[in-house]
């Protein structure tokens, strides 16, 4: 018995192959820094973890793993720490700059979870993973102001070759980045809390979990899910059934 | 939306080498190699057009390495397998032609 | 067209530690690596080792002329591995040495014999050979369509446990 025996319904070679994959994460905040926990507690064995920031005060409220005398601390370094505090022989690949300048190392990914505000860099991180075949799990958060009060939404979408993508399912669109673009500069704190940050990032890496080793036969892995943070339901996008067909016309597979 | 034939002939008639491709539902004229004067300096870098709406802007030129001294917001994309740089600059209009989109953002590089 | 072999440092290490196991009568070891082949913005092919499965102890050919001789549940296995992960397969072997590799006449007689075999499995695929020394790699990929086999031109080793980027 170790402590990898109460996962063994995952498969027999399970520990193996977690500690053979190789999990991206772009963004170690809200969502990436849950993402970068779970996955170094159920044994994933490879990370390529990407920010290109330091830790802020105001990140402290969910930034998991972070406390008040990392401010100011690459996100990177508090994530690696974090992850080898829990999986002390995890390879950690940290990519301090933009993305994209561990191109090569990302491109040994098996999934990437990206974990980003913008979407502009949604659609980087999609094209990126879309043209080199890599599954991408896309987690997005959002709290937004009614006439009485607040609501907390969020979706988790799973963007693979020969599925659908975000521009399919209309997460990313022409209108939302035109939108993005015009607030740079202007755009304040968006709110964001803990824990739908959690509900989401667990939806992830049992995604990235369900991709890498399949529990069940019956396994629904649903391409978009979606969190009403206010009447308190996860469930697969009503989006799903109006799409005209299962594949994807924005990147044709090759 | 599909590139004008007759706009691309004419841009092939001075950059023989483009080629058109898709992504993500845009097209893009791809110049392997465009020599310019960039930022008062002339050089060749490869440069990628989308010549319709693109992440909000009108039409953009993306190119093979940033020219900090010319433009604002310079970002990094990844398109049709590779990362391209691009500043914040909007409104040349997709109704021009393909040339003229293309020579209109060069002219804001010089 | 150039062809690239990707593979990470961490999955390098495992593969030479496989390669240098003692085998009761085969002088060398073998072994399959899974791959996911893609490809850069000029078309080129790059081949990203995924995953190792080294040939078993018991797939080996009691055969004095050649170094290591596999059997055929050495090659079913990597078929099965090729068609159900949908990927590329490289076979690998060592020779010992330090520096620049070559396929001996043997390595390209048998791999000629058998990575056919992965093309007819998963034809749309490239499938290749690599010969590893101690700090060196060389090889031949066979890509879809194309009759004979074209030496791989890069190889990139990518780091494991590294700092990339710079903070601005």
């Amino acid at each position: 018995m170790n402590n990898q025996s109460r996962q063994s319904f995952l498969g027999k070679n399970h520990e193996d192959i977690l500690a053979n994959s190789y999990i991206g994460i772009i963004g170690l905040c809200g969502g990436g820094s849950h993402v970068a926990q779970q996955l170094a507690h159920i044994g994933i064995g490879n990370f390529v973890i990407a920010d290109s920031d330091v830790v802020e005060d105001t990140n402290l409220t969910r930034m998991v793993g972070s406390k008040p005398a990392d401010v100011g601390r690459m996100k990177t370094d508090v994530i690696a720490d974090l992850i080898q505090s829990i999986k002390p022989d995890a390879s950690i690949t940290q990519v301090d700059g933009k993305w994209l300048d561990g191109d090569a190392e990302i491109r040994d990914c098996d999934i990437v979870v990206g974990c980003v505000d913008k979407y502009f860099e949604r659609d980087n991180i999609e094209r990126f993973c879309r043209h080199h075949s890599i599954t991408y799990i896309d987690i997005g958060m959002g709290v937004h102001e009614e006439e009485n009060g607040f609501s907390i939404s969020g979706q988790v979408v799973i963007s693979e070759a020969g599925g659908p993508c975000m521009r399919c399912l209309g997460i990313l669109s022409d209108e939302n980045l035109e939108q993005e673009n015009k607030l740079y500069g202007e755009a304040g704190n968006t709110p964001q809390v803990i824990w739908p940050n959690g509900v989401l990032a667990s939806i992830a890496v049992g995604q990235t979990i369900s991709t890498l080793l399949p529990w069940s036969p019956n396994l629904a892995r649903s391409t978009m899910v979606e969190y009403d943070g206010n009447r308190q339901t996860v469930s697969k996008s009503n989006r799903l059934p109006y799409l005209t067909t299962g594949t994807c016309s924005h990147y044709p597979s090759h | 939306m599909n590139i004008n034939e007759d706009e691309f002939a004419e841009l092939l008639s001075f950059y023989p080498e483009a080629t058109v491709s898709q992504e993500a539902g845009s097209s893009y004229v791809l110049f392997p190699e465009i020599t310019a004067i960039f930022a008062g300096v002339e050089k060749s870098v490869a440069a990628l057009l989308c010549p319709m709406k693109h992440g909000g802007y009108s039409t953009r030129l993306f190119l093979s390495e940033p020219f900090l001294a010319r433009g604002q917001n310079w970002t990094e994309h990844f398109i049709l397998g590779r990362k391209w740089h691009t500043p914040s600059f909007n409104n040349v209009p997709e109704t021009m032609s393909l040339l003229q989109i293309l020579m209109a953002h060069l002219r804001h590089l010089k | 067209m150039s062809i690239t072999f990707q593979i990470n440092e961490r999955l390098l290490r495992t593969i030479h530690e496989d390669l240098s196991r003692p085998h009761a009568f085969a002088l060398e070891r073998m072994g399959f690596i899974s791959c996911r082949p893609t490809f850069d913005n000029k078309q080129n092919v790059i081949i990203v080792a995924r995953t190792y499965r080294p040939i078993q102890d018991n797939h080996y050919i009691d055969d004095p002329s050649y170094g290591a001789l596999m059997n055929g549940d050495a090659i079913r296995m990597a078929l099965e591995l090729s068609y159900n992960q949908n990927a590329s397969i490289v076979h690998v072997h060592r020779h010992e040495h330090r520096g620049k590799p070559k396929l001996s006449r043997t390595d390209i007689m048998e791999s000629n014999k058998f990575i056919p075999s992965f093309i007819n499995v998963r034809p749309l695929l490239p499938h290749a050979t690599i010969v590893l020394s101690y700090n060196a790699m060389a090889g031949r990929c066979w890509l879809p369509n194309k009759k004979s086999p074209v030496p791989i031109n890069k190889f990139i080793i990518t780091k494991a446990s590294e700092r990339l980027g710079v903070f601005v």
